[in-house]
């Protein structure tokens, strides 16, 4: 095992910088350091690639929920039926896309996975948005902070997100909290943000353990990561009350839009062919500084508002300045 | 950017590095050895100019920044 290599370094700042990224905002864990990992370390396997990624979010997962254990409260029934969803899926997902997939095309078909999670995850962020600016037009929350569990769609959002985590590592956090939004819009933020905590942990560990058990897992990948990650974090988090969250959580949907189209590109979707795949990447993240906004002004008038100005993005994510003042973790 | 942080340095410099960004991002695509730029509309040398499918990509970058012109104007 060398560790000192130009790849390893790589790593280990790139876990730094998504460290620093994800203290800030609590988002963007899986999905901006799978893709950051396959770029650096090209000769890794996606697989890999995907089993040190969970590892090293299980190790920081568990430590976040341990370190946020009294912020929010957790909805213990809700995340009980997620977790009866999400465990097993993400412990049989691995199992069945090496079953289903050819051997030969195992790293194509993963990459081609994680671009189209990127992109959803990147959607979802959009739609947690939109989900948010309704809520404000109708007059705020709806208040029910222990509504009735629907065990069925609970349990098949858990089934969801546990197989995209598994295959992917990306998805989390983003997509099972945007779904929980639109099944439960009384829940507030930080019953959300506690019971996405609860279910989280015990997800990442089952998709860890499985994708380690099929595909083995790379120390190369995993101890850089690690270094790297675990500082950044806990930077990140003691900077968080001093930095706009919101425009870094904009770049983050930027950048990971970007990468997805990026993998889909190496994973043979290329609708340009290849020498055409650096301008689709770049012509997406023109798009999306420049028309997405404008999309976004539409959007608002639809709801009655005017294109731009109050309530803002940050606002809308709860995490303007009033809100970080107001907020007991920082 | 937020009320009540008007005028803040941050959100000044994160302004100006949209700016950056999308002017990076725009000089990619303008390049010229991308895939079918058209045809030239204004010749800088005999392979470079202004392609009619270099139009679109100008526009946008053009919009950028003149939004992020009001946004820098806003926070003065």
């Amino acid at each position: 095992m060398d560790l000192f290599t130009a790849t390893a370094l790589g790593i280990l700042a790139a876990g730094f910088f998504v460290g620093i990224v994800v203290g800030l905002t609590g988002m963007g864990g899986g999905a901006l350091m799978t893709p950051a990992l396959l770029f650096l370390a090209p000769h890794q396997s996606a697989a890999a690639v995907v089993a040190a990624d969970l590892t090293a979010a299980a190790v920081y997962k568990t430590g976040g929920a341990l370190v946020h254990s009294k912020e929010g409260s957790p909805n213990l029934q809700l995340a009980k039926w997620l977790i009866l969803g999400s465990v097993p899926m993400a412990l049989l997902g691995p199992y069945a896309i090496k079953t289903f997939t050819d051997p030969e095309n195992l790293d194509q078909t993963l990459k081609f996975a994680i671009g189209i999670a990127l992109l959803l995850a990147a959607a979802t962020y959009a739609l947690r948005l939109y989900i948010n600016l309704r809520r404000v037009r109708s007059g705020g929350y709806l208040g029910d902070e222990n509504p009735r569990i629907r065990p069925v769609p609970t349990f098949l959002v858990g089934a969801l997100g546990g197989l995209l985590v598994g295959i992917t590592s990306v998805g989390s956090g983003s997509v099972i909290m945007v779904a929980l939004l639109m099944l439960y819009p009384g829940l507030s933020a930080v019953k959300l943000v506690g019971t996405d905590l609860v279910q989280a942990v015990p997800l990442v560990l089952a998709a860890a353990i499985s994708n380690i058990a099929i595909h083995g897992l790379d120390w190369e990948l995993l101890i850089p990561l690690l270094i790297g990650s675990i500082p950044g974090t806990i930077l990140g988090s003691r900077l968080a009350p001093r930095v706009p969250q919101s425009f870094i959580r904009r770049a983050i949907v930027v950048v990971l839009t970007m990468s997805g189209v990026a993998l889909l590109g190496k994973a043979g979707w290329e609708p340009f062919g290849k020498d055409g795949a650096p301008y689709f990447i770049a012509a997406t993240g023109v798009a999306m500084i420049v028309l997405v906004p404008l999309v976004w002004g539409v959007l608002r008038k639809g709801q009655g508002l005017p294109m731009f100005g109050a309530p803002y993005v940050a606002d809308l994510e709860g995490t303007s300045e009033a809100d970080r003042k107001a907020s007991p973790s920082h | 950017m937020t009320p009540g942080r008007r005028g803040s340095p941050t959100n000044r410099l994160l302004i100006v590095l949209v700016m950056v960004v999308l002017t990076l991002l725009s000089l990619i695509l303008l390049k010229g050895d991308g895939p079918g730029s058209g045809e030239m509309l204004i010749a800088f040398t005999q392979e470079n100019g202004v392609n009619s499918r270099d139009l679109p990509i100008l526009g946008l970058w053009l919009t950028g920044m003149v939004a992020c012109g009001v946004l820098l104007w806003r926070e003065r």
